[in-house]
């Protein structure tokens, strides 16, 4: 597990943008008090947390698909803040909402799936209320994305240079030769071996790690301010899985742009995130910083994902896993989402929703059992 | 690529080969050689010394094998002989009657690839709302009329009553565009809406490819995403569609050729089947054949040209 990493913001490199995150929004001062605080961290980082202004802030969004068996309110109030130079990761279960979260952020939900609501505040401009030609502006500019499988994000039909020249095409004045020798450059920053040449390679000429730098190469090529990384290393080796998450650490240390890591796999949180959100059903039900969530999990979900991974050297019967699967998102039980596959719920649980209730030190949490009775 | 071409061509030889069997077996056997002489003669002239005069003057009492390895003979060599009916050169005949299937095929045949185009990137672009929905529709509709309907409903009212084209005819040269245009207007509504069909399909299905949202991630307008992933990638096989179209476009006109008087080579195929007229019958399926493996060679190169994953070898 890595501790929390230098977060000093570096000076970015790369052409200056207009619109750049002033002071940014205000941020909302923690609540204090209003809840018990779990296992207290130093409160010197917390505050630190808060004194900077996040470089992207997702406030109640929801987003729905509108299918023909009903609405799949495949994210239905998330908010969390990004702060520059940091990894947020995101995890649940597939079919939770992580992905739509972040194609929601970015306007690029397939249809049926519309936002009905929230905002995402990037450089105080709100993303989710903005002409469609201005946050193509945006995209790969200021907020960039690497998509999961390698192979299918990347053109068939274009060699790997092309596809990383036509994101510096959009949003740069280069002409065509000098945007295939910055495409080269980028290949090299990504740890791509004889760049010039990959650069003319076709995709399906490119290893599954390859094919992933190009990608990464893709989103990184304007210096976003944020990258959302799709489960970028789901489709890869275990070795590869490692060099990818290094090097969108070593990436962001040099930029600092800040990340949010969409993933099921908690231990690539554990290795390259500050903060975790965990996601449940399309609702956040636990968040905070990474080291705390996952050495003191306050929900039952947090604490069954994190039991479920097995430990090298404990000789397991057998693997430990969640019952039951996550509910059918068209409809949705009353009450606390996880009521049904949780080892803990009560009547209680089922009667009402819990709210994300903040616990304090960057802590929040959505069970009424963690949060304590007299919060009932 | 030399050597692709070279392989290819050997390997149209089975192929002609199988046909050429098909087509002993049917006219020849089943059909009856009996069925061919009795063609040839006239009425008075059937008398079973005439009879078996032309059978051997025809080598029709040969054995089955050597008049099999005839006709093969004349396919590869591409030398039929003369016409029955005519007594003109099967060789020229063909060549007097590609030219008016050609100008009735060609044009139609581009108008509508081109136009379905166009109809299908809207109805991708636009997908699920009105402008979709209506070219849906108008498709659906176009490829419900039976093609025999239109041309009534045409030569009647278009031509008949509106007087707006000739009903049938034909003549050399330019004038003949006033005869082919009621032929060409009827052939594009009734093909266009299952092209148009098909392309949206591909259109659609690229659209969601993850490379296309990988293109707007990167800042790309929706516009130059759909023109620059999304349909260059869609025409993997929207080509190869249109490619193969290209042989059936001869006996696509099989229909509109009779019903409005143009000479060309599906009505030289008629009226050779309704005759009798072997060696023309025989040149034409040749024809027809080279025609095909022609042009699914010509798939071939252009999926190679198109996409970098396809090598030939």
């Amino acid at each position: 597990m890595s501790v929390e990493r230098d977060t000093a913001s570096a000076p970015r490199g790369g052409v200056p943008k207009p619109g750049n995150a002033g002071p940014g929004a205000p941020r909302s001062a923690a609540p204090a008090g209003a809840a018990r605080p779990l296992p207290a961290r130093p409160a010197g980082l917390a505050a630190a947390l808060a004194a900077e202004a996040p470089v992207l802030d997702v406030r109640n969004l929801a987003a729905w698909y509108f299918t023909d068996e009903g609405t799949v309110k495949a994210v239905d109030g998330v908010g969390f803040k990004l702060g520059k130079g940091k990894t947020l990761g995101l995890v649940g279960e597939s079919g939770c909402g992580k992905t739509a979260t972040g194609l929601a952020v970015l306007g690029l939900l397939p249809p049926p799936g519309r936002v009905v609501r929230g905002e995402a505040v990037l450089g105080r401009r709100d993303l989710l209320r903005m002409p469609e030609a201005d946050l193509a502006a945006m995209r790969g500019r200021d907020i960039a994305m690497i998509f999961q499988e390698p192979m299918s994000a990347l053109d068939p039909l274009m060699t790997a240079g092309e596809q990383i020249a036509e994101c510096l095409e959009m949003h740069t004045a280069l002409d065509r030769r000098e945007r295939a020798e910055k495409a080269v450059e980028l290949l090299a920053s990504v740890g791509v071996p004889e760049p010039a040449l990959r650069a003319k390679a076709w995709p399906h000429e490119l290893s599954g790690g390859m094919r992933q730098r190009v990608v990464i190469a893709m989103a990184l090529a304007c210096d976003p301010k944020v990258v959302i990384a799709d489960e970028p290393t789901t489709a890869l080796d275990v070795t590869v899985q490692a060099q990818i998450l290094d090097l969108i650490e070593d990436t962001q240390e040099r930029t600092g742009m800040g990340v949010i890591l969409v993933t099921h796999d908690l231990a690539a949180v554990a290795q390259a995130a500050d903060e975790v959100a965990v996601m449940y059903a399309g609702v956040l039900v636990e968040t905070g910083p990474v080291k705390d969530v996952y050495a003191h999990p306050a929900h039952p979900y947090t604490k069954a994902l994190l039991g479920s991974i097995p430990v090298v050297g404990q000789a397991a019967r057998q693997l430990v896993t969640i019952p039951g699967r996550v509910p059918n998102l068209a409809r949705l039980p009353s009450g606390c989402r996880f009521a049904d596959r949780c080892p803990l719920a009560e009547s209680a649980c089922r009667a009402v929703e819990p709210d994300l209730v903040d616990l304090g030190a960057g802590r929040r949490v959505r069970c009424i059992l963690a949060t304590g009775r007299a919060a009932r | 690529m030399l050597h692709y071409l070279a392989r290819r061509i050997v390997s149209t030889l089975p192929i002609l080969l199988g046909v050429a069997l098909v087509f002993f077996l049917v006219f020849n056997l089943v059909g009856g050689s009996e069925r061919f002489l009795y063609n040839i003669l006239p009425p008075k002239g059937r008398t079973p010394e005439t009879i078996d005069q032309y059978r051997e003057a025809y080598g029709l009492d040969r054995p089955v094998i050597v008049q099999f390895l005839d006709t093969v003979g004349d396919m590869v060599t591409f030398d039929f002989g003369r016409s029955e009916s005519t007594r003109q050169k099967v060789s020229y005949l063909i060549a007097r009657y590609v030219p008016a299937s050609a100008a009735l095929a060609v044009p139609a045949f581009v108008v509508e690839i081109a136009l379905a185009l166009a109809l299908a990137m809207l109805c991708a672009r636009t997908r699920g709302r009105w402008p979709d929905r209506l070219v849906g529709v108008l498709s659906v509709a176009g490829m419900s009329l039976p093609m025999l309907a239109l041309v009534i409903i045409g030569q009647r009212f278009l031509a008949f009553e509106a007087g707006l084209f000739p009903i049938s005819g034909w003549t050399r040269g330019l004038g003949a565009i006033r005869y082919l245009a009621l032929p060409w207007l009827l052939w594009v509504t009734v093909s266009v809406g299952y092209d148009v069909r098909f392309f949206r399909t591909a259109l659609v299905e690229e659209q969601g490819k993850e490379y296309v949202r990988a293109a707007l991630a990167k800042g790309m307008p929706r516009r130059l995403a759909m023109r620059r992933h999304v349909l260059r990638n869609a025409m993997v096989p929207i080509l190869t569609y249109v490619v193969i179209q290209v042989p059936f476009l001869l006996t696509g006109s099989m229909l509109l050729e009779r019903f409005f008087s143009i000479p060309g080579i599906g009505e030289l195929l008629v009226q050779a089947i309704l005759s009798y007229d072997l060696p023309v019958m025989k040149a034409t399926v040749t024809f027809y054949t080279l025609f095909f493996i022609g042009f699914s060679v010509l798939t071939d190169l252009l999926y190679a040209a198109v996409d970098p994953r396809v090598r030939l070898g």
